[in-house]
């Protein structure tokens, strides 16, 4: 029970560090690219790991999964920055949210179909 | 290097503190909806809007542990992908349609909340 948490938390720390250099080194200020990077390939990482591991409560999963996938992406910046950015423009914001919502779905599905194939 | 590690701790934190408490939920609430990660993704919108720079003096070290790490760790768009997915391919749209709407619009109404506190 206990090191189903630690997997989770060695994932999470790792997940958010590159979330954090992603952050460095994208660094755009009228749009909010590197959260939309990380949130679309996290999702597609998980994808893959949905259609290649068919139970999650195993070490593998939950460290590279709930941990790093999980860790790595994130909601609460995503929505900071869409809220953010409706105070300049209504338009940039619905483009943020849309982008983010529908790439997503679709990089997921791409992420479990590549991993089916195989 | 105390910034690394302010993420790192951060992130062990709130990557734990989900993986509890959306666990936990999803034990207690036995449905086919993802109360779980939408209960995470929605306390960490009230948290992030209270603790938001513009709003607080934060110094940068605490801004990465706090909303880097802690946050960006509790929440997360992976799961909620995965989660949207699955509502999908199940055919649940009214589900789909509220799991999404709720988590994108009642998280900026909890972050304006969480702002104004």
């Amino acid at each position: 029970m206990l090191k189903k948490y630690l997997f989770v938390g060695i994932g999470g720390a790792l997940g958010s560090f590159l979330r954090y250099g992603v952050n460095v080194f994208i660094h755009i200020p009228v749009f909010p690219l590197a959260t939309l990077s990380v949130n679309l390939i996290g999702t597609f990482i998980l994808g893959m790991l949905t259609g290649h591991f068919s139970k999650r409560n195993q070490p593998v999963p939950l460290l590279l999964g709930t941990g790093l996938c999980g860790g790595f992406t994130t909601m609460s910046t995503f929505t900071a920055e869409s809220i953010r950015l409706l105070e300049t423009s209504v338009w940039l914001s619905s483009l943020y949210i849309s982008a983010t919502l529908i790439l997503g779905i679709i990089f997921g599905l791409i992420g479990i179909y590549i991993s089916s194939k195989r | 290097m105390i910034d690394i590690l302010a993420v790192l701790i951060g992130g062990f934190i709130g990557a734990v503190a989900r993986f509890g408490i959306s666990s936990y939920l999803s034990r207690k609430i036995i449905t086919s909806f993802p109360w779980g990660i939408l209960s995470v993704n929605l306390i960490g919108a009230l948290v992030i809007g209270f603790v938001f720079p513009d709003n607080r003096d934060v110094s940068k070290t605490s801004e990465l542990f706090l909303i880097t790490g802690i946050l960006g760790g509790f929440t997360t768009f992976s799961t909620f992908g995965m989660e949207s997915i699955e509502l999908l391919k199940k055919g649940s749209y009214l589900h789909l349609a509220i799991y999404i709407v709720v988590t994108v619009f009642g998280g900026m109404l909890l972050f304006s909340a969480g702002y104004l506190l």
